[in-house]
């Protein structure tokens, strides 16, 4: 909604609009949304279960809990996942061979 | 506080597990050939120096570029396919680009295949690298000859490195090029030292010319950094590689970004020197100078439509601005790698044969 709203202040004519929103529901070749990168799936998936364990404990740290091991092991894991997620775009062409 | 230091070496000594774990893994993939896209991601974040070496050593290894691009080998094959071509042969494509172009050109040649083409391109190749082979391959192009210079958006700022491999972190090919300063009316040379394959291998066992090329590296190529190109032992680590990647791409575009501002480099008043010097060249050779300005999907890159148009009109130069047939900030017209689609190429393609046209017309 905030992003079609956007839209609507940007446009350039009310002909630019009607274009751009039918485009949003053609598809390609209209506008099209990248893929998103691995880490992305992962860093949902990780905040997907985090959440779970919120709502299941009805307490937002509930990891206190546990054993600093554990906690410990999780942490250096999110650490790994941001590293991992900080550059998904390559800022080059790739070629397999020139 | 005592806790706090326990969690803190604990949380170090699990990412060292990690690490090795992610590395185990990554070896064994690498040992048995499955070089799949998870294996390159972590691949892009070497060290450059560290990516040349694997490429010394592994020739056949995915997107080897080592031996691409080399302006010595460039013209060795342009002089040796010049002297076999039939003296009658009619007018020939000499193009000297990048990707970009050759995907035009070739678009065109599958249009028309009666096209005669002669290409000279490197990867991503900047306009110093375009309008140095053009200077140097004088002797193998023909009055009537059609003559291409490619400008790349993207490109442009590397006008101020001396090579491939400090602007193209996740896939540096080594081949270099001059940089072009103003001097007077015209334009410098800047030289780099090392000019062929055979002499970036030679460095390994030449320390002299290898500290001679890394001082005039480090102190002439705007791109050089020792994120890119320093600390070559922590390519050990897929974590540092993730870590290189990042800053390394940040430095890359920050650098991008100041050239750009105009800090750094003067690249506009390069530009329209190359371009005049590069029209003036062709005409008293009595060949016919086409410009092909091509505009990539990046939004922070140069208008090069813009910055180029006035000149070429003013010295009434033939060109084919990309940004002209197709809205660069329309993603489909892009394959994932960044280059165009087939069908937007055809239709660059047919614009440029309007132009040969046109330049058969007048001829």
């Amino acid at each position: 909604m905030v992003c079609y709203g956007w839209l609507l202040f940007r446009a350039t004519s009310f002909a630019q609009i009607v274009d751009f929103t039918g485009r949003l529901f053609t598809g390609p070749p209209g506008l099209t949304i990248p893929d998103p990168p691995i880490a992305a799936y992962l860093a949902i998936a990780f905040m997907l279960v985090w959440d779970v364990l919120i709502e299941r404990s009805g307490d937002v740290r509930f990891y206190k809990t546990w054993p600093v091991a554990i906690r410990a092991a999780i942490y250096a894991g999110m650490i790994y996942l941001l590293a991992f997620g900080a550059t998904t775009a390559t800022s080059a062409f790739i070629y397999f061979q020139f | 506080m005592k806790q706090t230091a326990a969690m803190l070496v604990l949380i170090l000594l699990f990412l060292a597990l990690l690490d090795t774990g992610v590395a185990a893994v990554l070896h064994r993939a690498e040992a048995q050939g499955r070089m799949g896209s998870l294996v390159r991601y972590f691949d892009y974040g070497r060290s450059v120096p560290g990516k040349l070496a694997r490429w010394e050593a592994h020739p056949t290894a995915y997107g080897n570029l080592y031996d691409v691009a080399w302006r010595s080998d460039i013209l060795a094959i342009s002089t040796a396919a010049f002297a076999e071509e039939p003296p009658g042969i009619g007018p020939v494509i000499r193009s000297y680009g990048m990707s970009f172009v050759n995907n035009i050109i070739r678009a065109a040649q599958e249009q028309e295949p009666g096209l005669k083409w002669d290409n000279h391109a490197g990867p991503g190749a900047p306009p110093n690298f375009t309008y140095a082979v053009f200077q140097e391959d004088r002797a193998n192009r023909r009055k009537g000859d059609i003559v291409v210079l490619g400008i790349l958006s993207s490109s442009v700022p590397a006008m101020a490195a001396l090579s491939n491999r400090s602007v193209a972190f996740e896939q540096p090919a080594p081949f270099t090029y001059p940089i072009f300063q103003p001097d007077g009316a015209g334009l410098t040379r800047i030289e780099p030292l090392v000019n062929s394959a055979r002499a970036q291998r030679g460095l390994a066992r030449d320390p002299v010319a290898k500290q001679a090329w890394t001082d005039q590296f480090t102190t002439q190529d705007a791109f050089y950094s020792p994120i890119t190109f320093g600390l070559t032992w922590l390519d050990v680590s897929p974590f540092a590689r993730l870590v290189r990647r990042s800053l390394a791409k940040a430095h890359i575009t920050q650098v991008k970004s100041d050239i750009l501002a105009g800090e750094d480099y003067p690249y506009a008043e390069v530009l329209e020197r190359m371009i005049v010097a590069f029209a003036r060249m062709a005409r008293a050779d009595g060949q016919i100078p086409v410009v092909m300005a091509i505009q990539t999907r990046k939004p922070l890159n140069v208008d090069i439509a813009a910055l180029t148009i006035p000149v070429l009109e003013r010295e009434g130069v033939a060109y084919l601005a990309t940004a002209d047939h197709f809205d660069p900030s329309d993603v489909s017209g892009f394959v994932p790698d960044g280059h165009y689609k087939p069908e937007i190429d055809a239709r660059f393609a047919a614009a440029f044969r309007r132009i040969l046209e046109t330049a058969r017309f007048q001829r």
